[in-house]
């Protein structure tokens, strides 16, 4: 007798609705990504442009994580100043990110630029131009909310090349955009000496950008947990923010989980999002942060010592990460990151901080992959009867 | 009979294992886009170039026009051998950005000679600036005569 299993049967029907749900989903999402042309109906989002800065428009710009993006464009004019603050003394070639380029010791043109509320478009406008003046726009791009992608096209329409060489330099075609990573580029506008007075010129460079179809997810502060038996939340300490130091270690070899954004030293308000290693001798303890896969860290700040908590400049207990004695920051959205800290005795505690990006896909809340383990899944797939299926 | 039905449920299984993978990698492939951004550009550019006005006798026998932009002329009658006549003039930027006076030329006649002063060659004008200068001239014959005087402009960056 043929036994038909309606509760596995319904399972199949579930996953496929599950299925069409995402696709639908995903294929919404992609109809409803913003295009040149459908700017119109479009609430203003974060788009591909993450910032812009001219070079001649009188102020240093410091992007993190670059730093000065334009040094030189002080707001100068040595030896003739027609624009004051706006503007510098111009530039006469092209400028490098970070780079102090070449300028002439005259404030007489003026390059502003902007971005447009979508960030979809950059307008870059160039005012009292005149041959020989060279400026430099600057700008960031990646993929929203994607954690990768790739410059398919760049496409500089330059109607009047007799009278202005316009050129990108930074990106290029069939350059990934990588892990959530951002990618700067710039645009030189050359005049040139055929160029008229009195006259508008204007260009057009198109980048065509392909992305992903995952979400970045967020990103937040993070901190080792050594469970109940090593892990004191900060909150019982007398401060206001959440974290742990965790002690006292004796000798050994640990490893503790790494939980971003749990507010509250409570772990099921956050994300699971790496585990953190303290390999300690008795003198010499190396401490080990690490992330899952797909996760990135932008900085890491550790305190190691026989104190509970580290202490600020006045003797007082801190919690505040920027006051631990150890620290990377910034890091390059690194999975892995280490410290070796010498000079040790006796028990130590150990306050590791992290400033980590998750994927949402890739846990968020109490949904993370770092809970399913290494044999999570399948636990799972047999709780909800996988066995049964043969039967 | 039970081996049988546990083939078909497995195959069933696999049908819905295949079937939910296609399905995610279809969503996956619709919901990576493609999108271009641009960066549109606007260059305005400037007005350039010098003039001179103002042409002003300051000695009798002498005439002085401009013939605009950057021509002066000047006529002496009458002139006296080893007598020097004079007038003065401006030099204007009439753009919007700093030049230089490239070159200062003289057209004369045989046995006159003139000066400028105070402008001369390599001098920078910026936007809104007028310079005051003055011509002299004087011949070693008494006689009537004419001449020009012409001004080229560059931008101070050439």
């Amino acid at each position: 007798m043929r036994r038909f299993h309606f509760a596995k049967a319904g399972l199949v029907c579930l996953a496929v609705v599950v299925a069409l749900g995402g696709l639908g989903a995903a294929y919404g999402y992609a109809s409803g990504t913003l295009r040149a042309g459908d700017m119109v109906a479009m609430a203003c989002v974060t788009g591909p442009f993450t910032w812009v800065v001219s070079n001649d428009d009188g102020k240093v710009t410091n992007i993190s994580p670059y730093g000065a993006i334009d040094p030189g464009d002080d707001g100068g004019g040595t030896n003739y100043d027609k624009w004051g603050g706006q503007s510098s003394n111009d530039p006469s070639e092209p400028q490098t990110r970070g780079v102090v380029c070449a300028r002439y010791d005259k404030d007489v043109a003026r390059t502003t630029a902007w971005m447009s509320c979508d960030h979809q478009e950059i307008t870059v406008l160039v005012e009292n131009a005149y041959p020989c003046y060279y400026p430099t726009v600057f700008f960031g791009l990646k993929c929203p909310d994607s954690p990768s992608g790739t410059i398919t096209d760049i496409v500089i329409e330059n109607p009047y090349p007799d009278a202005l060489t316009v050129t990108t330099s930074g990106i290029y075609e069939g350059q990934p955009i990588s892990q959530c990573g951002e990618v700067t580029g710039a645009v030189h506008v050359h005049v040139e000496q055929p160029a008229a007075q009195n006259a508008v010129y204007t260009f057009k460079v198109s980048i065509t950008i392909q992305c992903g179809s995952t979400t970045c997810g967020k990103c937040d502060t993070a901190y080792a947990y050594g469970g109940k038996c090593y892990a004191k939340c900060f909150l019982c300490c007398g401060f206001s923010n959440w974290g742990w130091t965790n002690g006292p270690l004796g000798p050994g070899y640990y490893e503790f989980e790494l939980w971003a954004g749990a507010a509250g030293c409570d772990t099921s308000k956050g994300t699971l999002v790496g585990w953190v290693s303290v390999d300690y001798n008795g003198s010499r303890a190396i401490v080990t942060y690490n992330v899952y896969a797909g996760n990135y860290m932008t900085a890491t700040h550790l305190y190691v010592g026989k104190n509970r908590l580290p202490k600020n400049g006045n003797g007082k207990e801190t919690v505040a990460p920027g006051q631990y004695p150890y620290k990377h920051d910034p890091l390059n959205n690194v999975t892995t990151d280490s410290y070796t800290v010498t000079g040790l005795s006796g028990n130590i505690y150990v306050v590791a901080h992290a400033d980590v990006c998750w994927q949402a896909n890739n846990g968020g809340g109490s949904w993370n992959w770092g809970n399913w383990g290494q044999w999570g899944w399948w636990n799972w797939w047999k709780g909800w009867g996988w066995n049964g299926w043969w039967h | 009979m039970r081996k049988r039905n546990r083939n078909r449920f497995a195959r069933v299984g696999l049908l819905a294992i295949a079937l939910l993978v296609s399905l995610c990698v279809m969503g996956v492939g619709y919901s990576a886009w493609t999108e271009t951004i641009t960066v549109y550009g606007t260059v305005e550019t400037a007005s350039w170039g010098g003039g001179l006005s103002d042409a002003v006798a300051t000695s009798e026998n002498i005439t002085l026009s401009v013939a605009p932009p950057d021509t002066l002329n000047v006529g002496v009658s009458h002139a006296q051998a080893n007598t020097e006549y004079t007038g003065t003039f401006k030099v204007n930027n009439t753009g919007t950005v700093p030049i230089r006076i490239e070159s200062i030329v003289f057209a004369l006649p045989p046995n006159v000679t003139a000066d400028i002063s105070g402008v001369s060659e390599g001098d920078q004008i910026d936007p809104g600036e007028t310079k005051s200068a003055g011509v002299s001239t004087s011949t070693s014959e008494g006689k009537s005569y004419d001449f020009t005087v012409t001004f080229t402009f560059i931008l101070w960056n050439e």
